[in-house]
């Protein structure tokens, strides 16, 4: 009973009602939507976009934002098949020289915020356009073919496999063990408390010797590290490497984790909701294409919800504090 | 708390008891799904949904559509989605080349016909294209300045398009290229991206740049062809100095032509492409073998205009 | 008479052209609550932000049990045993009690790789402090410091400057926006820091507060110290008034 009452009052509990809502909605309107194949489908696609939540939930809790995780997907497995494709590395050292550049992406970001005393905002919208500049220079605007390449690397990271009647992704592994382990560290951490500190009130942490601006930096490190696995895992799954892939993601993915109950002012967040945030969004998206919603129609749906959950959270909140 | 769980436990199943009145009623229909590498607010984007629109009011067939932007993941998802719905068909253009491969090898594997248009895409696997060929689009558009001696030995063309890199860039491109570099002519494919109000500042910044090598101008686009009088006027350049072939699927271009500021237009025939897909893939469902594409495509110019103007007028007054 | 813990030596600070301190001298003791009295732009502010190491001394020394020492910042003044309780308490709001008061020092368990924090010594050093700072309340360790009242955040941010083992505890206007009963605790909680071992220097614009809890009482005008151990016991609110304002006897 207990524990009944926790999870009734949890910051997750309204999203959790509303995926579960969305998914009886559509079910009845469409059986189809709950047959294997389709739940194969939004767990192909869902991973990808989910990997990068999980980074930006950190960074947001931290206070900050990274607009450039979408420019950086697109990014990195170009410049990876491009090491490959013109015979300049082998696969696995293109595939290194991609993070690593997405690394010091990630560091630039954090230097220009922690140092410079930018705004993230800026900061990571300059470097947006940088990097998808930079993108579709190196390839003319021409994607890269990636198909032509299986091997252990990419068996890793995509490869496909049955699990009785659905077609599961390696990269479902990757997010379930990433969120696991994003969520140990925020909850259960030293590490987890800085980033929370780091956000909710970052003068009184620098003034108690928390190390602000290196626990910032680290985040922007990680969440463009992941942006970049997160590219690649697509390129391998889509087979394709698109400079212009991921245009817009930074959008979807903040949404994602502000339906979560992660606040956008920081100091505030969690994974589980960030979890049900990215189903929340990737279901309806699946649902309104198999329901046969008029295209056109689409964005009211999923700007519907965002209002709705932020009308929600809002309202929670409210009670929340007043009790 | 509870009156929230209540509230939102009604809700759902209010939905989810509604809603299927409406749904049931479409069971006995069969359900075909049209899906759309472009952007919901491309103006060319609508023609090739109204004939989709007309085809399912004619025959009574239901169409589910949806518009993908050039996401390939988010397309593959959706022609997936259909592929789980048991679709009878699938119509649907093609963002990235290669791109569609696996997918429409597991909707054949599912029994469901594919018929790909406006984009081809020949090592698909696709059942049948309907659409331009875009490299012979390129290749006459090339052609049609050169026979006109609008161009010659060594000079410069500039090509302005919305998204570079994506496929019907790349093929107008290829049939381009196949004329001008035999003949010793250069060309620049410029960015101008999907905003209107974009598109005419970066090509009226390019074009002031750029006037005086410029010999023609070829717009690989419906919108960037359609603001070629916008940026014209911008840039105080007048009507015919420099001669402009591309893309005319919009009104905007239709009275460009009719003006004199373009001198061919292409027309794609959207909304017989789409009606034609529907069908193709109709047909196939019903186990005729289908062993021809369809090929579209129309270069007008000023006597032919005012006829597509009209189209365009009367489709978008509808 | 005790041992003497800090001591601040001639500090002058310019602002530009504008002299906020003139030849300021001070000493605290231990085991002793001194009282900074003074009316507004007196100093009393910018003397507590150097001690505090917030900012720097244009001229002057710092003297920590005889030793000099220099505070680039309000980290160096923590490691020197100093902490400052804020008016807004400087604590994170969404973060628990437990984890407010360890923040930057948190008890860790298990191999260092993992970074586990050992809530369980969270929670024993949070009840203990709580208990030490006197809130006789039953409040959970894991509270958000967004639920409590303004009262029991600067008992906790006073519990967490006992936490640090800090020697001097300074406060600057701790019961500005708090109402009557809460005003009360806080004092009493400042008696509790002093009486458990650690010297507070207290700024109030409030004289009766400050008559209520100090042992002497320091005053400055217009940036320069006219008085120092002043007994609050021998001496009364209307004395001390006329020296804040300068006014004749």
């Amino acid at each position: 009973m207990r524990l009944l009452q926790k999870i009734f009052s949890s910051a997750e509990f309204g999203p959790l009602i509303l995926l579960i809502g969305e998914i009886v909605v559509f079910t009845t309107l469409s059986p189809a939507f709950l047959s294997a194949g389709n739940i194969s489908n939004l767990l192909a696609f869902t991973p990808e976009l989910g990997m990068i939540t999980l980074g930006m939930t950190l960074l947001m809790i931290a206070g900050e934002f990274d607009l450039s995780v979408g420019s950086v997907f697109g990014f990195a497995p170009v410049l990876m098949w491009t090491c490959y494709n013109t015979h300049f590395t082998s696969l696995f050292v293109g595939f290194l020289i991609a993070m690593g550049v997405a690394a010091l992406i990630g560091f630039a970001n954090g230097w220009l915020v922690t140092r410079l005393k930018i705004p993230s905002f800026l900061v990571t919208l300059g470097m947006l356009l940088v990097v998808r500049g930079t993108a579709l220079y190196l390839t003319s605007g021409f994607p890269q073919r990636t198909w032509s390449a299986t091997s252990f690397l990419t068996n890793a990271i995509a490869g496909e496999f049955p699990v009785g009647e659905l077609r599961i992704y390696t990269s479902l592994l990757w997010f379930v063990g990433l969120a696991i382990l994003s969520g140990y560290v925020l909850t259960e951490t030293k590490t987890g408390n800085w980033i929370q500190a780091s956000g909710g009130n970052p003068e009184a942490a620098r003034a108690r010797g928390v190390r602000v601006n290196r626990t910032k930096i680290m985040l922007f490190v990680l969440t463009a590290i992941i942006s970049a696995y997160a590219g690649i895992t697509s390129s391998i799954r889509v087979f394709a490497a698109n400079p212009n892939s991921g245009t817009s993601y930074e959008l979807e993915v903040i949404a994602m984790v502000v339906i979560g109950g992660t606040a956008l002012s920081g100091g505030r967040g969690s994974i589980i909701g960030t979890v049900i945030g990215v189903l929340i969004l990737r279901v309806m998206r699946n649902g309104i294409v198999l329901i046969g919603v008029p295209g056109l129609a689409y964005n009211i749906f999923i700007g519907a919800i965002i209002l709705g959950m932020m009308a929600l959270h809002s309202w929670l909140e409210r009670r929340h504090y007043a009790r | 708390m509870t009156k929230l769980v209540r509230l939102l436990v009604s809700c759902t199943v209010a939905a989810a008891l509604f809603l299927p009145i409406s749904g049931s009623a479409e069971e006995g229909k069969q359900v075909y799904y049209w899906v759309s590498h472009g952007s919901p607010s491309d103006p060319v984007w609508t023609y090739f949904l109204q004939g989709a629109e007309q085809w399912a009011k004619d025959t009574g067939n239901t169409v589910h559509t949806s518009f993908h932007s050039g996401d390939v993941p988010s397309h593959q998802e959706a022609i997936r989605a259909a592929i789980s719905a048991h679709a009878r068909g699938i119509v649907t253009s093609t963002p990235d080349p290669g791109s569609l491969t696996k997918v429409i090898s597991e909707a054949h594997a599912a029994g469901i016909p594919v018929i790909i248009m406006n984009t081809e895409d020949k090592t698909s696997g696709r059942d049948a294209y309907v659409g331009g060929d875009n490299i012979a689009i390129g290749h006459r558009w090339a052609q049609y300045l050169v026979d006109h001696d609008f161009v010659k030995k060594g000079d410069f063309v500039w090509m302005p398009v919305e998204v570079p890199g994506a496929t019907y860039q790349k093929l107008e491109t290829e049939g381009i290229d196949s004329v001008f570099k035999p003949l010793g002519i250069t060309y620049e494919v410029t960015e101008a991206k999907l905003d209107q109000a974009e598109i005419i500042t970066r090509m009226s910044d390019y074009l002031t740049a750029n006037r005086s090598k410029i010999k023609a101008i070829i717009g690989l686009g419906d919108l960037v062809t359609g603001s070629i009088k916008r940026v014209f006027d911008q840039v105080r350049v007048k009507a015919g100095d420099i001669p402009v072939v591309g893309w005319g699927n919009s009104p905007d271009t239709a009275q460009e032509v009719i003006d004199g500021y373009v001198n061919a237009a292409m027309w794609q025939d959207p909304q017989a492409t789409s009606y034609m897909a529907l069908s193709m893939a109709s047909m196939a469902a019903s186990n005729i073998p289908i062993g021809f594409d369809i090929s579209v495509g129309t270069l007008y110019e000023k006597a032919k205009a005012p006829t597509y103007l009209k189209v365009l007028q009367g489709a978008s007054h509808k | 008479m005790s041992e003497e813990l800090v001591r601040m030596e001639h500090i002058k600070k310019f602002f530009g052209r504008v002299q906020a301190l003139n030849d300021v001298t001070l000493s605290i003791r231990k085991n002793e609550i001194v009282g900074l009295l003074g009316d507004n732009g007196a100093g009393k502010s910018t003397l507590i932000k150097i001690l505090s190491g917030a900012l720097r001394a244009t001229s002057g020394d710092i003297y920590i049990h005889g030793e000099k020492v220099d505070f680039r910042n309000p980290t160096d003044a923590i490691a020197h045993g100093i902490e400052t309780i804020y008016q807004d308490s400087a604590l994170v709001p969404q973060l628990s009690i437990a984890r407010n008061l360890c923040l930057g020092r948190e008890p860790i368990k298990g191999p260092r790789l993992l970074d586990r924090l050992d809530h369980s010594e969270l929670s024993r050093v949070a009840s203990k402090l709580l208990k030490q700072v006197g809130i006789t309340k039953e409040i959970p360790a894991t509270t958000p410091i967004s639920a409590l009242s303004g009262g029991e955040r600067q008992a906790v941010a006073i519990a967490r400057a006992m936490y640090f083992e800090s020697e001097l505890i300074v406060l600057d206007e701790p019961t500005n926006n708090l109402g009557v009963d809460e005003t009360r605790g806080v004092l009493q909680f400042v008696r509790n820091a002093r009486d458990s071992g650690h010297s507070c220097i207290f700024i109030a614009h409030n004289i009766y507060h400050v008559f209520q809890v100090v042992d002497r009482i320091v005053v400055l005008r217009r940036g320069k110290k006219v008085a120092d151990d002043v007994d609050p016991k021998s001496t009364t609110i209307d004395a001390v008034e006329r020296l804040i304002t300068g006014m004749a006897l």
